[in-house]
C-alpha cells in the first residue's frame, strides 16, 4: 500500500477548493477539474475514470471527497435550488493547511492545480462535463493510433450526449483544438 | 439440435428461479464461465464465516437477472423521457436490454483466482502514464469478451436480428464512448444501485448467515426510475439525467447504503479477512511466474484464464506459496493488534503512527480500509417527488444517517504481528497507552 497517493490527492483536492472562484465547487465541478488534472497536466493521481453519460467519471475522487470531508479539510453543504439540488464544497478548518503543504512539498503540482482552475474553474458544471467527453473520446481515439476529423470526434460526443447540438460541441472542439488540448485531430 | 428459442431456469438461493435463453446458456456453458464455478466470491472468508463457500459463478447469474429486472422497471417507468431524450424506441430498447444481460453476464468473467484479493498481483497497465497503474479486473474481462466469448456471442441464431458484437459488451463494460446512448445503462453495471452491488450484498449476508447486507431490493425495483435533472440557476446546460429513485424508495435505498456499511464492517474489512487477503496476495506473488499474472492481451488471456482458486490450492499444498502460503495451509494467520477507530480523527493517526514505529518489526503489516476494494465513497441517490412538481432531491437531504456517513468515512487502519508476537505486541501496546486518556 502507498498511502502517500490519497494523502496527495485529498491536499490537491483542498488546494482546488481554494483556488476556486469565491472559494466554492460543486461535485461535478471536482470530479472534472480532477479529470483534467490528470489527463491534461499528466499529475499522476491514480484515478481509473470511466464513461458515464455525464462524462468522466470515477468514484475514487468521491472517497477523497468523504475523507477529505471527515478531516475538516473541506466542508460540503447540499445546496437545494427550486426543483434541484446540488452541493458546494469549500475550504474547512484545516484547508489552508492541508492545502498550503501541497505548494511546500510539490510546488510544480501546485502550479498545475493552479492552472486547471485558471482555464476551467469558471466553467459551470455541465460546460465541464462536455469538455470533459471531448477530451475521454480524444484520448480514446489516441489509444487506438489513429487520427479522427473533428467532425466525427463531434458525431460521437453527440450520440452520448444528445442534447447538445452538434455546432455546440464543434465549437469546444475547435476552441480545446487551439490549445493544444486535443491529439487525435 | 437444441430449440434456440427455448428457455431454461435455474434455481438461484436469493431469486428463485432466473430465466436465461437458450443463447445465454450456451455462453453460461462456455469453459471461460465455467470457470467462476472455481473463484470463491469472498476468497478465504469461510475462515471466518463458514459459510462463505459460494462463487462468481452464482453470483454473475445474479447480477444478470437483477439488471434485466432494474433495465425492465427503468424502461417501462421512463418510456416517455428515453423516448424524448435519446430517441430510443421499443425495438432498440429490446437490443439494448440483451446487451445489458450480458454485460451483467460477463462483468466478472475476468476475475483472478480469489477474487479481489489476487489483484495486487496484476501486472502494470502499459497503457497508462502511471507506472504504478495496475489492470482492474474489469480489463481482464472485456478481455475475455473480445478474445474468448466472441464466436459465442456473436454465432448464436437468437442474435441474427439483433446482431450484438462482443465489442459492443465488452465497451459497455469499460465505459468507452463507442457505446453511444447505451453508455448511460451504465449505471446499471457500475453505479450507486448497480446490480452487481444489489446481488453482492444480499448474496454474501446470506452465504456468511449475517443478516447485514438485507434490503428491501424489490422496493428499490419499484420506485427506481430516470429521473431528469432540473437546470441550476445561472447554469447554461442542464445536468444529464441519472437514474434514481422515487419518494417511496427512500427508505429502501436509505437501507442498500446501511448495507454497504454494515457488510464492510462487519465481513469485507473484518480483521481475520484481512490477514487472510494478505497471505493471498504474498502467496500468489510466490506462485506465480515472475510475481504476476499474464496480462490481458490476445495472446495471453488464455494462459490466464488457467488459473483459478483450484490450481492455487494445488500449489499451495505443494508448498510454493513460501512462508505466507504455509500461513495459509496451516491456518496460522497474522494476528491484529491495534486498529484505530472507524472514523479516525489526526489524533488517531497521530498515535497510530506512534505505536508502529514503537513497534518495530513486530509489526508485520497495515492495512488500511482506504486501499480496499470494497471501500465506500460518499453515496448519494436522487429522490423524485411523486406528484407535479417533481422536485430532485438527493438521498442525504432525506436521511441524516446517510449524510452522517459521508461526512465520516470508514478509515480505519489495523496494525498485525505475528502470531508468535501478537501476545507480547499487544502487551507492548498496552504499556504504551495506559497513560492517554
Amino acid at each position: 500500500m502507498n498511502p502517500s497517493i490519497p494523502e496527495t490527492r485529498v491536499a490537491i483536492l483542498a488546494r482546488l477548493v481554494e483556488a476556486a472562484p469565491g472559494q466554492t465547487l460543486g461535485r461535478t465541478q471536482l470530479m472534472k477539474l480532477f479529470y483534467f488534472l490528470q489527463e491534461l497536466k499528466g499529475v499522476q493521481l491514480g484515478y481509473d475514470f470511466r464513461l458515464f453519460n455525464y462524462g468522466p467519471f470515477d468514484s475514487e475522487v468521491l472517497s477523497d471527497l468523504s475523507s477529505a470531508c471527515g478531516h475538516e479539510t473541506v466542508v460540503e453543504k447540499i445546496v437545494l435550488y427550486g426543483r434541484g439540488y446540488g452541493y458546494d464544497i469549500s475550504p474547512g478548518a484545516n484547508g489552508e493547511k492541508v492545502s498550503r503543504s501541497l505548494a511546500e512539498s510539490d510546488a510544480n503540482v501546485a502550479q498545475k492545480v493552479d492552472e486547471v482552475i485558471q482555464e476551467f474553474g469558471s466553467c459551470s458544471a455541465g460546460e465541464l462535463e462536455l469538455r470533459s467527453t471531448i477530451l475521454f473520446v480524444d484520448r480514446e481515439v489516441i489509444q487506438t493510433h489513429t487520427t479522427e476529423k473533428g467532425s466525427d470526434l463531434a458525431e460521437k460526443v453527440r450520440r452520448i450526449k444528445p442534447h447538445f447540438s452538434e455546432p455546440m460541441i464543434l465549437s469546444r472542439i475547435t476552441e480545446m483544438k487551439a490549445r493544444g488540448w486535443l491529439q487525435s485531430l | 439440435m437444441a430449440d434456440p428459442h427455448q428457455t431454461y431456469e435455474l434455481r438461484c438461493p436469493i431469486h428463485g428461479f432466473i430465466q436465461i435463453n437458450d443463447w445465454e446458456r450456451e455462453i453460461i456453458n462456455h469453459p471461460a464461465f465455467q470457470r467462476l464455478r472455481r473463484i470463491r466470491q469472498l476468497a478465504w472468508t469461510d475462515y471466518v464465516y463458514p459459510g462463505a463457500m459460494h462463487t462468481r459463478f452464482e453470483h454473475s447469474l445474479g447480477v444478470m437477472h437483477i439488471a434485466g429486472q432494474l433495465f425492465d422497471a427503468v424502461a417501462r417507468r421512463s418510456s416517455e423521457i428515453l423516448r424524448t431524450e435519446w430517441g430510443y424506441e421499443a425495438p432498440e430498447l429490446v437490443r439494448d436490454r440483451q446487451i445489458v444481460r450480458l454485460t451483467a453476464l460477463l462483468h466478472d468473467t475476468g476475475h483472478s483466482p480469489f477474487s479481489h484479493a489476487g489483484e495486487d498481483v496484476f501486472p502494470v497497465n502499459p497503457t497508462t502514464k502511471n507506472p504504478k497503474r495496475h489492470y482492474k479486473h474489469e480489463a481482464y474481462s472485456a478481455a475475455v469478451i473480445r478474445y474468448v466469448l466472441r464466436d459465442v456471442i456473436e454465432g448464436h441464431t437468437l442474435n441474427g436480428e439483433f446482431k450484438i458484437q462482443a465489442e459492443d459488451i465488452a465497451m459497455l463494460l469499460e465505459g468507452a464512448s463507442g457505446s453511444g446512448r447505451r453508455i448511460f445503462w451504465r449505471q446499471l453495471i457500475d453505479g450507486q444501485m448497480d446490480a452487481d452491488r444489489m446481488d453482492y450484498l444480499l448474496r454474501d449476508s446470506l452465504h456468511t448467515g449475517v443478516d447485514y447486507g438485507k434490503y428491501d431490493w424489490r422496493r428499490l425495483l419499484n420506485t427506481i426510475q430516470v429521473i431528469e435533472m432540473p437546470l441550476r440557476k445561472d447554469e447554461e446546460f442542464k445536468p444529464e439525467p441519472r437514474l434514481g429513485v422515487s419518494e417511496g424508495g427512500v427508505h429502501a435505498a436509505e437501507a442498500l447504503v446501511l448495507a454497504r456499511y454494515y457488510m464492510f464492517t462487519q465481513v469485507y474489512f473484518h480483521k481475520t479477512r484481512v490477514a487472510y487477503d494478505h497471505h493471498i496476495r504474498h502467496a500468489l506473488k510466490a506462485i506465480l511466474p515472475g510475481g504476476t499474472f499474464p496480462p490481458p492481451t490476445a495472446e495471453e488471456i488464455g494462459d490466464y484464464l488457467k488459473w483459478d482458486d483450484w490450481r492455487v490450492l494445488g500449489r499451495l499444498a505443494d508448498g510454493a506459496g513460501g512462508d505466507h502460503g504455509e500461513r495459509l495451509c496451516q491456518r496460522n494467520h497474522y494476528r491484529e493488534v491495534y486498529h484505530t477507530p472507524e472514523s479516525p480523527r489526526e489524533a488517531d493517526l497521530t498515535l497510530l503512527d506512534v505505536i508502529r514505529k514503537s513497534l518495530g518489526n513486530l509489526v508485520v503489516a497495515l492495512e488500511s480500509s482506504k486501499t480496499s476494494t470494497y471501500k465506500l465513497e460518499a453515496s448519494d441517490i436522487s429522490i423524485v417527488t411523486e406528484d407535479n412538481l417533481r422536485q430532485v432531491r438527493p438521498l442525504s437531504h432525506h436521511s441524516s444517517l446517510v449524510q452522517n456517513l459521508n461526512r465520516h468515512p470508514i478509515e480505519i487502519v489495523r496494525l498485525y504481528s505475528k502470531p508468535e508476537d501478537a501476545q507480547a505486541t499487544r502487551a507492548k501496546i498496552a504499556e504504551m497507552l495506559k497513560d492517554t486518556p
